[in-house]
């Protein structure tokens, strides 16, 4: 067990009736970089405006480093709540240099200039935020989540808005961040981003959390290997695999069928065994489940 | 407290607004105080004493209280913004806490009501100066500049109460221009005798007009009936309650309040 970051417990928003976050429970320790996945209106960021001092919970208790809900652990925290928030009317710099005085930075002006030339602003430091594109504004809300090198950074869909180089790039430098050793939480509704980037996975489905486990649990299923088969004459191949105790249908497709086999089981064995089977196989690859269908099956289960 | 008062001069002194406002208020408080002079009301003229000690003081705080509903749209605008940008948001996202917040605004409400009192003893101080023939009265009357400090302050706790509670900018500073007014109907439809004790009407009462023609004077002395009538000392009270008052309700509203 490493050390907790953050401790939820039955955190809950309600909405009048409508029960936006329900009675969730989840710890995040250091060094994971935790997801937090589920469709638009699942409560992913009321769950994090709650976590971050602006929402207010209806029940449940969390904690930041173990120190309750203490206004200073904010400071600890880079943080992006759905949109970039910033003065129009002041240019980037002065905009950080407001967030630095906040979080009391130190030696502010190194580090401004540290983070604009991180995200690739540097050059437009003098310029007014309001002449910013949808895309430098939020590369510049991410640059501000890294002032001052804080311990945790919490992401609410750090993408958005971002042309496919750009969504590159700042995944590129998420990782590179996760990597160096900081607790990372993301909120994301784009499955291959969670998967991409975290180790660690929530899934939220209606404002309840459906499951939290690691993504290598959730995509790599390490004890059993899929692969995707298909021949000419389906329903004798179904015949065949169901009197056979080594594998399994995992799930049926129109032409093929995905098995469910020992991890020792090679697409060559699979093909000498069919072949001696009497089956000649048009089709024969490695199955990858991706978190996308993980995602799915999880979802249809609940 | 010194820390957030930098923060918020690190978002106010780039205010175009701000910077508009301060000028015409600096201009146009001398210019109209020196003007009135040569102005007359039918039979009326101001009389010469007007610009010497004491009722300089009484004067020139007479005509900036005029000029409270402007520099108070100042308050107006930066606190709204901070609502409309999402950066109050982001502030206590940032770190600050929710008290902080308020703090932190207030801190400028009291310093632009002492900035923009201290313009106006110098302004009234200037005039006394050059008018005066005893140098000696130099504080006579300051009192008065005491009561404009309420006035200001007042007028911009509303402001800030304002904003914080009517969440959209456009709406609530139109209806912050108006809200003279408003209380005026409202006092006068509803509750003629207790008017003298809403919000606004005890902050402009706090500076009184300063002269009243004799012949008025005698008039109205004959035809009011008996009615309690607040003075300045019990406006000045009832101000102060006021003030408190808009503060902390802002604090509970936001408090309670997903921003």
């Amino acid at each position: 067990m490493g050390e907790k970051v953050l401790s939820i417990k039955s955190l809950s928003k309600n909405y009048k009736s409508f029960a936006a976050v329900n009675d969730i429970s989840f710890d995040v320790e250091r060094q994971m970089v935790f997801g937090l996945l589920g469709p638009n209106g699942s409560g992913k960021t009321t769950t994090l405006g709650m976590l971050m001092g602006v929402i207010r919970p209806s029940g449940g208790d969390f904690s930041w480093f173990e120190n309750g809900q203490n206004d200073e652990n904010r400071k600890r925290i880079g943080s992006l709540l759905e949109t970039p928030n910033f003065y129009p009317y002041l240019t980037a710099k002065q905009n950080l240099e407001i967030v630095a005085k906040i979080k009391g930075v130190d030696s502010p002006d190194a580090a401004i200039e540290s983070v604009l030339k991180t995200v690739g602003l540097y050059d437009r430091r003098d310029s007014k935020f309001r002449t910013y594109s949808l895309g430098m504004k939020q590369r510049l809300a991410i640059g501000s989540t890294l002032l001052g090198d804080p311990e945790v950074l919490v992401l609410d869909e750090p993408t958005n808005g971002l042309d496919p180089q750009g969504i590159a790039e700042i995944r590129e430098l998420i990782i590179r961040i996760g990597k160096s050793g900081k607790t990372i939480i993301i909120a994301s509704h784009i499955l291959d981003e969670i998967q991409k980037i975290c180790t660690h996975c929530a899934i939220l489905r209606k404002g309840k959390l459906l499951q939290v486990s690691t993504i290598d649990h959730l995509i790599g299923n390490q004890d059993v290997r899929l692969i995707k088969v298909g021949a000419g004459d389906m329903s004798k191949v179904k015949t065949i695999v169901s009197a056979q105790e080594d594998f399994s249908i995992y799930k049926e497709e129109e032409e093929t069928l995905i098995l469910r086999c020992t991890k020792e089981t090679t697409a060559e064995k699979m093909n000498q065994f069919f072949y001696e089977k009497g089956i000649i196989l048009n089709e024969l690859s490695v199955f990858n489940e991706s978190l996308e269908n993980q995602f799915l099956e999880i979802i249809k289960k609940s | 407290m010194k820390n957030l008062i930098a923060i918020e001069w690190m978002k106010l002194r780039r205010l175009v607004t701000m910077k508009v406002i301060l000028i015409i208020y600096a201009i146009t408080i001398p210019l109209i105080y020196f003007g009135l002079s040569y102005i007359k009301i039918g039979p009326f003229t101001l009389p010469e004493s007007m610009y010497q000690f004491p009722e300089c003081y009484n004067y020139v705080a007479y005509i900036a209280s005029w000029f409270n509903l402007l520099v108070g749209v100042i308050i107006m605008v930066f606190t709204s913004n901070e609502i409309k940008y999402k950066t109050q948001r982001q502030n206590v996202i940032d770190g600050l806490s929710k008290r902080d917040v308020i703090l932190a605004k207030f801190g400028i409400v009291l310093l632009f009501a002492v900035v923009v009192t201290l313009y106006v003893a110098l302004v009234g101080l200037i005039f006394g100066l050059i008018y005066s023939d005893d140098a000696s009265q130099l504080f006579n009357g300051f009192e008065q500049i005491g009561a404009y400090f309420l006035t200001t302050l007042g007028y911009f706790a509303f402001a800030f109460f304002f904003a914080n509670i009517v969440r959209m900018q456009a709406l609530a500073i139109i209806l912050y221009i108006f809200s003279t007014f408003i209380e005026g109907i409202i006092g006068f439809i509803a509750a003629q005798e207790y008017s003298q004790f809403f919000p606004l009407t005890t902050f402009s009462n706090l500076i009184p007009f300063p002269y009243v023609p004799p012949m008025l004077a005698e008039m109205e002395n004959a035809n009011i009936p008996e009615q309690f009538m607040m003075g300045q000392g019990w406006s000045a009270v009832f101000a102060m309650v006021y003030i408190t008052l808009f503060v902390f309700v802002s604090y509970w509203v936001i408090k309670r309040r997903d921003i």
